[in-house]
């Protein structure tokens, strides 16, 4: 799972970097988003997944 | 515990000693920097008259005439094309040799590139650092210390790295009894606060790396743009010079060099243009900055020389790959190329890092003082051995 969440948000990085227009770049940001929504999720929630 | 495991706990808790109070400095800093156009905007607007779309610039000889009305003693280093913003920023030094020396002696002046109207008069760049994301990027960059800042910062970016590329070894043996994501709010304190600096560390680890990375390459910015000025740049002026009895001699304008470089490159954005004897540019040529218009290639600056003389572009120097590589690497710091959601989600990033940074701390102060205990204990006459 760390391994997949971090490989989320390295392409998200890099799709940003790389794509021009809004579209691109908000999947790009939701893509880099994805690893600390989960995170956040897990630590408030206080369940695991 | 194995061996290995130990070495790596070792080699992760005394690299995050390291660097732990100066990165929380650069996380704090950097948050109000990561919106440094917003705050910029919100701190000193910048207001235009209204005129319809396409009316056409004035020409950079007009503001250039205007600046040097106003400040007669001085000198044009520079000017600035700004292509969000209908404005032109005239750089101004009392000498090229003051510059030289020290170059925070630049001061500018703000026009309105359609009408020509002096907006403002910008002090020197001294001053720079009395605005609050000024004194924020200063603090940042070298905590206001020069190139020795730099280098010492440069140093804790890949510290920084260090400790968090040892982190990532610990995880593994250290969660294997636990799923993932687990935070176990009913253990002990020091438990909840270890569960939570696993998860934050782990799902910020490619985003943590990334940045500590470019921001230690960024720090070395100056000797790299130095390294590049004179191995590269300085024999190709060598080989470019006029004869003797014309050095020296501007006859070309400042519209002229504009004119030139944009037939010469026209699929690029023009953004500054060095008045030739500018000490980061040629004594001979006009040295014009652009961009190309490209995702990617908006990030790559090309110099321009134009001849002083004639206004023709004389060459187009591409700049080496660690120059490119830098360059890069900047809006991957800075994480300005992706909108104002990439804006909040970096700041979010950087909120959490404070937070994994912070319990890291917690957990090895609690650690020590248990230690600290047990030993105590131990001295005891009854005590546990």
């Amino acid at each position: 799972m760390p391994i997949v969440l971090n490989l989320m948000a390295t392409a998200g990085l890099g799709w940003a970097l790389l794509s021009e227009g809004w579209v691109s770049k908000a999947m790009a940001t939701l893509l880099l988003a994805t690893p600390i929504t989960i995170a956040i999720y897990n630590a408030t929630k206080i369940r695991s997944l | 515990m194995s061996l290995s495991v130990r070495r790596w706990s070792a080699i992760h808790r005394w690299s995050s000693v390291a660097c732990t109070a100066f990165l929380l400095l650069l996380c704090v800093t950097g948050l109000p920097l990561v919106f440094h156009d917003e705050i910029d905007a919100w701190l000193a607007p910048h207001h235009y008259a209204a005129m319809p779309a396409d009316t056409p610039p004035v020409s950079l000889d007009t503001l250039a005439g205007t600046a040097r009305q106003r400040y007669p003693h001085d000198v044009i280093a520079s000017m600035q094309l700004d292509d969000d913003e209908p404005q032109v920023v005239v750089w101004m030094v009392p000498s090229f040799a003051a510059m030289k020396a020290d170059f925070t002696v630049m001061h500018a002046v703000r026009f309105d590139s359609r009408s020509g109207a002096l907006l403002q008069a910008l002090p020197s760049r001294a001053s720079e650092t009395g605005t609050f994301t000024g004194l924020m990027l200063a603090l940042h960059t070298s905590l206001m210390q020069g190139a020795m800042g730099e280098w010492f910062l440069g140093a804790m970016g890949l510290v920084f790295v260090l400790a968090v590329v040892s982190g990532v070894v610990l995880y593994a043996p250290f969660m294997k009894r636990l799923r993932f994501g687990t935070v176990r709010h009913d253990k002990a304190a020091r438990t909840r606060w270890l569960d939570l600096h696993n998860l934050l560390g782990i799902c910020t680890v490619a985003w943590a790396v990334v940045v500590g990375l470019t921001g230690a390459m960024n720090e070395l910015s100056t000797p790299l743009f130095q390294a590049w000025q004179q191995h590269d740049v300085q024999p190709f002026l060598a080989t470019h010079a006029p004869p003797s009895d014309e050095r020296g001699s501007v006859t070309a304008s400042f519209q002229q060099a504009l004119d030139s470089t944009r037939h010469a490159a026209p699929g690029m954005t023009i953004l500054s243009i060095a008045y030739p004897g500018n000490p980061f540019g040629s004594p001979y040529h006009y040295l014009a900055w652009m961009q190309g218009n490209e995702p990617l290639t908006s990030h790559l600056l090309t110099p321009a020389l134009i001849d002083a003389r004639t206004g023709a572009v004389t060459a187009t120097l591409r700049m080496p790959w660690y120059l490119r590589t830098l360059e890069l690497a900047r809006p991957l710091h800075f994480g300005d190329y992706g909108g104002l959601a990439m804006k909040v989600v970096w700041a979010v990033l950087d909120g959490l890092t404070i937070v994994v940074l912070v319990s890291g701390l917690y957990l090895f102060v609690v650690k020590r003082r248990r230690r600290d205990a047990g030993n105590a204990a131990a001295t005891v006459p009854g005590g546990v051995t």
